[in-house]
């Protein structure tokens, strides 16, 4: 089982074209489309669903196409919608039931996740009376509730509460582990890095950065050394050669030029007397990567 | 198959759930129940039947006197004959039409009795006219002026007194004696009876039908309406197009709300049957009419129903096609306006040319039996009348059918367009 999205290509208006998104997944995970909004990423995720057609370029999962309404695909929209006067559990039902499963089958499944996520309780209340967390919730069980192979989330994590997030990032952990296929579209790059083994960054529609996570952080090496110390250390790191990347309340992150300047600093620091308390080389964020790759593109 | 019916029970459910469809029945009921507790309070009372002093049989005479007294009750007649063609000519009127009050007028006031006349439906004016030039009978000639159509004297009462006091007139001068002239004034006697017994309930009852489909046809088609506008708006719509076609979720919804539609139509006839069979009392008269439900037959209700399914896809298409049209719910009401005035027009030209008894042949009873918009409002008033066979309704039905089914394909693939996930780049596109 494998999806595999080859080249596709499609223009979304005159200045933004989408152009050969191609990426394969070979086992279950989670894969993201990052990019800022209007990058293309909702309409790649509908072109992989086959709501939209793409000018080029062919989508297979299980080496078939795509058809909308198949039980074994999952979707979460990014423009959500519930119907307000219905109950949690009956519109769960519904949405899998208009995917093919069976009453029975249905009924056990959205009460297994409304379990897994704590909302049991709110089995027979109206999502007109769900707070907002809660919707999101909701709206994300009905992409899942059908128990589909190959699930297609668009912003999944819209909402800014950092407890919701949590859940719903773990039961993706936990449905990846279970043999699904994901696909997350995301702005968030902090997000999609804690989440992720495997993605594209696009940018005005172009593939900018793509593959493993890991892979592409090794590429670009120990670059950063997050410092902390109960005195200021910044002006001597600066005098050593480091860039600094950005001051935070309780430490500092630098640019370096390699782990030997990391190194020099802190036998610096310690003969000195000064003894920090974090001292961390480490490679640069996914963000750092995408702000340096997009900062040539934009020149 | 199974995604239809899934919608279909879902939006069914839905439908039940709401609040405004058990109280618009309790409404119905009650307002059924408080009709139907007149007669019955009546007959408690001791009236009887409410109406049983009055005869059997009602003749045509009593009808024209009743109808006269009801209308003509205070009238003013202005009569003009300068040249004195018809001598007495008021006196024969006031022996036929006492309640009029005539006065001998001058043709120097015509304008002065028109503009009473113009102003006051009571006031009438008859005019003796010369004989024709070139004419070989050399008759005079009655010219009547009344306000409009619905006021005024009759016509027929005014030629045949004024004829007759002519005629008696000019023999009297021709030396005929005067019980010979006399003779002209005899009126035969005559007696009207009626084959069946008058029965105003396929009137009544008709009219009633009528208006209950045309409610459920129109509010029920108006929510398929709002429901899929409400999708849209409330953008469930991507997850219902990315699950189902939208052509079984747009059958879907239209299925369940004709259930609903037939349900309440059952429910509120049902329930009238059964008031009037329980509270009326047998033999109940209106004005001397008899009431009854022998009319309600089974293959007259089976057809009516046939015919409200009929016309309910017909309208709700037409529906489906508003509510996909616009992007906010409070906006479906605007755009139905059309739909509405069109089946609003048809509920009057189906009722008007029932009540109107036209023959099925003349062209107002071909186009109201046969136009799809206009035969869901005509049939059950027809049926119930008992005035449709069999092979008419089954045309009817046939054409509404084809109807409905056309614009069914219309309507469906323009839902299709405006419900499909458009690219959001190209949208932005368009918005600039």
């Amino acid at each position: 089982m494998s999806l595999k999205v080859d080249k596709l290509s499609k223009r979304l208006s005159s200045k933004v074209k989408l152009e050969k998104i191609s990426f394969e997944m070979t086992k279950p995970g989670i894969f993201g489309i990052i990019g800022e909004s209007g990058s293309g990423k909702t309409d790649l995720i509908r072109m992989i669903l086959n709501l939209i057609p793409p000018e080029e370029g062919t989508v297979s999962f299980n080496e078939a196409p795509i058809i909308p309404g198949d039980i074994s695909v999952g979707y979460l929209p990014e423009k959500r919608g519930l119907y307000m006067k219905s109950d949690v559990l009956e519109q769960l039902v519904y949405f899998a039931m208009l995917r093919g499963m069976n009453k029975r089958a249905a009924v056990k499944s959205a009460r297994n996740l409304l379990a897994r996520l704590g909302m049991s309780d709110l089995e027979q209340v109206l999502v007109e009376r769900l707070d907002k967390d809660e919707r999101e919730k909701v709206q994300f069980l009905t992409s899942i509730v059908h128990e589909p192979k190959l699930i297609l989330l668009d912003e999944p994590f819209r909402t800014a509460n950092p407890r919701v997030i949590t859940e719903l990032m773990d039961l993706m952990k936990e449905l990846a582990a279970e043999g699904r296929y994901i696909v997350m579209a995301s702005k968030e790059i902090e997000v999609a890095e804690a989440c992720c083994e495997n993605l594209v960054i696009l940018y005005k529609g172009k593939p900018v950065i793509a593959g493993n996570l890991k892979e592409i952080k090794h590429a670009y090496g120990h670059t950063n050394l997050v410092l902390a110390a109960d005195v200021d250390v910044t002006d001597t790191a600066i005098d050593f050669g480091m860039e600094l990347i950005e001051k935070r309340p309780l430490e500092s992150e630098f640019r370096i030029q390699g782990d030997e300047m990391a190194q020099t600093l802190l036998e610096h620091m310690v003969s000195q007397g000064f003894h920090p308390t974090k001292y961390e080389i480490r490679e640069p964020s996914l963000q750092e990567i995408y702000l340096s790759t997009i900062g040539g593109q934009t020149k | 198959m199974r995604q239809l019916l899934t919608i279909f029970g879902f939006s069914l459910r839905r439908g039940l759930r709401k609040q405004s469809f058990w109280l618009s029945n309790v409404i119905m009921m009650v307002l059924i129940l408080i009709l139907c507790l007149i007669p019955f309070l009546q007959n408690l009372r001791g009236q009887g039947s409410g109406e049983g002093s009055r005869p059997e049989s009602v003749t045509a005479e009593d009808l024209m006197e009743a109808e006269r007294q009801a209308v003509n009750r205070v009238g003013t007649c202005y009569y003009i004959d300068e040249l004195g063609q018809i001598p007495e000519g008021i006196s024969a009127l006031s022996r036929v039409m006492p309640s009029y009050t005539f006065i001998q007028g001058s043709a120097g006031n015509l304008e002065l009795y028109k503009s009473k006349a113009a102003d006051d439906g009571s006031v009438s004016i008859i005019i003796v006219t010369a004989p024709e030039s070139g004419s070989t009978l050399s008759v005079p000639g009655i010219t009547i002026i009344n306000r409009d159509i619905f006021n005024g004297m009759d016509e027929s009462t005014i030629k045949d007194a004024l004829s007759r006091q002519y005629i008696s007139h000019v023999m009297g001068r021709y030396g005929a004696k005067s019980d010979l002239t006399q003779l002209l004034e005899i009126q035969l006697p005559t007696d009207v009876e009626l084959a069946t017994e008058l029965d105003m309930s396929g009137y009544i009852l008709g009219f009633a039908i009528t208006l209950l489909t045309f409610y459920v046809v129109w509010y029920y088609g108006g929510t398929i309406a709002t429901s899929i506008a409400d999708e849209k708006a409330s953008n469930i719509m991507e997850s219902l197009v990315a699950s189902a076609s939208p052509g079984k979720i747009l059958w879907g919804k239209m299925l369940a709300m004709e259930v609903l539609a037939v349900l309440q139509f059952m429910l509120i006839m049902g329930f009238g049957v059964m008031c009037f069979e329980l509270l009326v009392p047998e033999n109940y008269r209106i004005m001397g009419m008899r009431l009854s439900m022998d009319m309600i037959t089974t293959d007259r209700v089976v057809m009516i129903l046939v015919g409200l399914l009929m016309g309910f896809v017909l309208y709700a298409m037409m529906n489906a096609f508003c509510g996909a049209a616009v992007k906010r719910e409070e906006d479906v009401h605007s755009i139905m306006l059309p739909v509405g005035f069109i089946a609003s027009l048809s509920l009057l030209i189906g009722v008007l040319c029932a009540i109107g008894a036209v023959s099925d042949t003349s062209l107002p009873g071909l186009i109201a039996g046969y136009f799809p918009l206009i035969s869901p409002f005509y049939l059950p008033f027809m049926i119930l009348k008992g005035d449709v066979n069999p092979v008419s309704w089954g045309i009817s039905i046939v054409v509404m059918m084809v109807a409905a089914i056309l614009v069914a394909v219309f309507a469906q693939r323009f839902y299709k367009q405006a419900v499909s996930v458009g690219s959001v780049g190209q949208k932005k596109g368009r918005k600039r």
